[in-house]
């Protein structure tokens, strides 16, 4: 990177954390530091958005339309529907109880076990992912910089702490609103640039990159074990969606810091306007990215630096051979594809199709070119990590972008980083405060002390996360593990709040009860997917444990509140 | 702006709007360019 671009970097990064410390000094109350109260409807909308947006949204996404096309779109479409739903039935009373976390609603409604439960399901969830929020995007700033990994880990969470725990909920919203004025701004810019940069034109590139399926954006067939279908976005998803942002408190958090409902509401809704086009912006670069490179040669391997030490090698030999071929398929791809564009402009229908399926045979040879170098790659160094498209667009900003854009596309990604932690550290923070601490350990103390409280546990979350980011390398398995356990919880959670805004009569035990069967249901489902028990099979996609263990919840409490519950009351 | 002088349904109904429009624009382009 040039000097320029250090410097877009550091002073981007650094006077958000300035301004956001700044703007938020001074004494706080207990209700300003953990609610805020303050923040309007598009402070909000923003702050939703910006929580989450991780960095992996920016790094990964563009990397999936290169690889897989648009259709992880799909996922959203869910989004505007459980928007709707939270702003009809869940902020409402939130707003009415006057609640700092989510999980206070539950004692209200059954009792403080469910509560407890609850938020400790939160706690363990977001705590281990919080170190994951940082770990994954570091790991490949820090490969593209050249940066030691702890010090890219320290990099994002101190300053992520720093204004956290300083300024609290409000300092959380206000800096977001410039991190998504920074993430769309350096997207948007990303986008234009592509666009300018392609050897042809925006109608030639939706042409190549529709032959090349990479317009697949809605796909009306119904298979359960598909993740990204117009179904399971407009079903399945719905459920995760309510869960996240009905449930989860690093959601929660920032519309209950809005000055009123009405302001809460709009800013829910302002997401479910705006969350689907900006998807759309993302993934639509990723797939100019591919149109780029049909025409302008691609790297065999995204990742630089694996590709180097390869080539320094005792492997440098064959990798060498490999990418020669590699560059003689994309020169006859090449020529396929200035004669596909004639065809496409001259309408010949079957010289067209004949010309795609003759790109598509060049592309599956590629693809084993590009196979071959991941196992050379594992084969000189058993330990490393071969999915590249992490790397594919930073990459090619990296390459081809100009002085200072670079910068600003950096600023992107530790940016979006920063958002989505520091909205889970302050949710870590003010539930392990409200929740546990004030709740059941310390009841009478003063304001400041449960202010300052709330900062130590922000602080103590964030430096875990730091440890746990410094530490994953060593724990590949426990990765996998914690990225899973949200599509493990968010099921039986959300029913525990479905049951206590929508069925009055099922109480405290019977829902209670039915969480530990409906979590255990879940287990079973996913222990024993695409295999099947007791002459059963089942093949499902994670989404739908959201649906499964909402419902099973719901199920198992009513069946206990008939049978068992109704006799406990009366004692 | 207060609660009473905003009318939901009516924003409920153009978020619905716009997702059904985005829907057929998504799907249009599927088509378009396969």
């Amino acid at each position: 990177m040039s000097n320029l671009d250090w410097l877009v970097l550091f002073l981007t990064l650094v006077s958000i954390v300035v301004y956001g410390i700044y703007k938020t000094r001074g004494k706080k109350s207990l209700e300003t530091y953990l609610k805020g109260n303050t923040a309007n409807w598009w402070t909000i909308g923003l702050s939703i958005m910006a929580t989450q947006a991780s960095a992996i949204t920016f790094l990964s996404t563009p990397g999936q339309a290169y690889e897989d096309g648009m259709r992880f779109i799909q996922f959203y479409f869910g989004l505007p529907v459980a928007m709707i739903i939270i702003s009809v039935s869940f902020v409402p009373i939130y707003y009415k109880l006057k609640v700092y976390t989510a999980y206070e609603y539950l004692e209200n409604r059954f009792d403080l076990k469910t509560r407890t439960l609850t938020a400790l399901l939160f706690i363990v969830q977001r705590g281990l992912a919080a170190g994951i929020t940082i770990y994954a995007p570091a790991i490949i700033l820090s490969t593209l910089l050249g940066w030691d990994l702890t010090w890219t880990n320290l990099f994002i969470g101190v300053l992520v702490i720093g204004y956290t725990v300083s300024g609290g909920t409000e300092a959380v919203s206000i800096t977001q609103k410039q991190q998504m004025a920074v993430m769309m701004g350096g997207m948007l810019l990303a986008g234009i640039m592509v666009i300018q940069l392609l050897p042809i034109s925006l109608q030639e590139a939706l042409q190549v990159a529709g032959k090349m399926d990479k317009l697949n954006v809605v796909n009306f067939d119904f298979d359960v074990a598909d993740r990204y279908s117009f179904w399971s976005g407009m079903t399945a998803a719905v459920f995760l969606f309510l869960s996240y942002f009905g449930t989860d408190q690093s959601q929660v958090q920032r519309y209950l810091s809005g000055q009123t409902l009405t302001q809460s509401r709009m800013g829910l809704l302002m997401n479910g306007f705006l969350k689907i086009p900006m998807q759309f912006l993302i993934l639509f670069i990723g797939v100019l990215v591919f149109v780029f490179y049909q025409f302008v040669t691609p790297p065999v391997h995204f990742n630089r630096v694996q590709t180097e030490a390869l080539r320094q090698s005792e492997y440098g030999q064959d990798f060498a051979l490999l990418e020669q071929s590699y560059l003689s398929n994309f020169d006859s791809s090449k020529q396929v594809y200035a004669q596909l564009l004639t065809s496409i402009d001259l309408d010949k229908v079957e010289s067209t199709e004949e010309l795609t399926s003759t790109l598509k045979s060049l592309k599956v040879e590629q693809q084993e070119i590009r196979e071959e170098v991941k196992a050379l790659l594992v084969t000189q160094d058993p330990k490393a990590e071969t999915r590249d498209t992490d790397y594919v667009f930073m990459r090619f900003v990296m390459d081809y972008l100009p002085k200072g854009v670079v910068g600003l596309l950096f600023a992107v990604i530790f940016a979006a980083a920063m958002s989505s932690s520091s909205s889970e550290l302050n949710a870590l923070g003010n539930t392990t405060t409200v929740d546990l601490y004030k709740r059941s350990v310390k009841k009478e103390g003063s304001e400041s002390h449960y202010v300052n409280s709330s900062k130590i546990f922000t602080a103590f979350w964030g430096l875990g996360a730091i440890l746990f980011a410094t530490y994953a390398s060593l724990f590949e398995n426990l990765i996998q593990a914690v990225n899973l356990l949200g599509s493990l919880f968010y099921g039986t959670i959300l029913g525990i709040f479905v049951v206590g805004f929508f069925i009055k009569w099922i109480k405290g035990q019977a829902v209670f009860i039915g969480a530990l069967f409906s979590q255990a249901l879940i287990l079973v489902v996913h222990f024993f997917n695409g295999e099947g028990l007791l002459g059963i099979h089942w093949d499902i996609g994670f989404l739908w444990y959201n649906v499964i263990g909402c419902l099973a919840v719901v199920f198992f409490g009513w069946v206990f509140q008939l049978f068992v519950g109704s006799s406990s009351i009366k004692r | 702006m207060k609660e009473k002088q905003i009318q939901w349904s009516k924003i409920y109904l153009a978020l619905m709007g716009s997702l059904v429009t985005m829907i057929t624009l998504f799907y249009w382009l599927t088509c378009a360019y396969s």
